[in-house]
């Protein structure tokens, strides 16, 4: 049986940050940061949102040579939608199963 | 300097261990992870992310042993009963605890009395079960008072230590949440 479940206050957190801007591309520690997440409730948080499909990641050249490249993200059309219903209605979380967006 | 010097050091270490966790399952991004730490120029704040991608890293495996696990739990636990309500080898019994908290312990090492505890009990609460209820299987001729069945409880140290062995087996092979 599936049993649904509303998104945490961290995922919407992350939603929201993403939202914001949601055709930029950000990076891990700036996501961080605009959501007030540690790296270690961060990372399992986009892991999900990517194997749902709401969000897309892609790797960066570096701005700077000798830099590293990084992984950035976006919300999917999917995402951005499913953001909007949540920050507009906060009843979307019921759409997901029960491994979704804790 | 050295605070420095000490910090990046840590964080690397600790960064290490995180990416080498996370890539088991998720490679992609325990690459991302260490490309971001190492996009981290002050030695703090790489410390803090290392640390955190720690985490991220034995959360991740929690959650993919965690759908496991209660099921395997319950087909251990139902397959206990089912033998010790068909047959009464005491040899057997112990050979098919063992090889269930073997498997427990290789599949969830951190749930080491979560493990035993169930499954190490099972038979003394079917004979407590049979004592109690009147109710027993046809094999069962001799009826026990409710010490003597209680005494099965013994069971539950084979079980810790099949479901340690377990845990080590996993360790060997890599995939032990507490090695190295």
């Amino acid at each position: 049986m599936i049993r649904n479940r509303t998104p945490s206050r961290q995922t919407r957190a992350v939603l929201t940050a993403l939202l914001d801007r949601p055709l930029e591309w950000r990076h891990g520690y700036e996501l961080s940061k605009l959501s007030g997440l540690s790296s270690g409730t961060l990372y399992p948080l986009l892991i999900r949102l990517h194997d749902r499909g709401l969000l897309e990641a892609r790797w960066m050249e570096p701005e700077r040579p000798g830099r590293p490249a990084r992984h950035a993200y976006r919300l999917s059309s999917a995402g951005a939608a499913f953001a909007r219903d949540l920050a507009g209605a906060g009843q979307a979380g019921a759409i997901f199963g029960r491994e979704a967006l804790a | 300097m050295t605070d420095v010097f000490s910090r990046t050091w840590l964080a690397d270490q600790l960064m290490r261990r995180a990416a080498r966790r996370m890539r088991r399952r998720h490679p992609d991004w325990a690459a991302a992870m260490v490309a971001e730490g190492e996009a981290l120029v002050s030695g703090g704040e790489r410390l803090a992310w290392a640390a955190g991608c720690l985490d991220a890293s034995y959360r991740a495996a929690e959650t993919s042993e965690a759908a496991l696990y209660a099921p395997a739990l319950l087909v251990g636990v139902g397959g206990m009963i089912l033998y010790q309500w068909s047959a009464d080898e005491s040899l057997v019994t112990l050979v098919v605890l063992a090889l269930i908290c073997l498997a427990l312990g290789a599949l969830s090492p951190r749930r080491l009395w979560l493990s035993a505890l169930p499954v190490g009990l099972v038979v003394a609460a079917v004979n407590v079960f049979e004592t109690l209820t009147g109710v027993h299987p046809a094999y069962e001729t001799a009826r026990h008072g409710l010490a003597h069945n209680l005494r099965w409880v013994v069971l539950v140290a084979p079980a810790l230590m099949a479901v340690a062995a377990g845990r080590f087996a996993r360790s060997r092979l890599g995939g032990h949440p507490l090695s190295p």
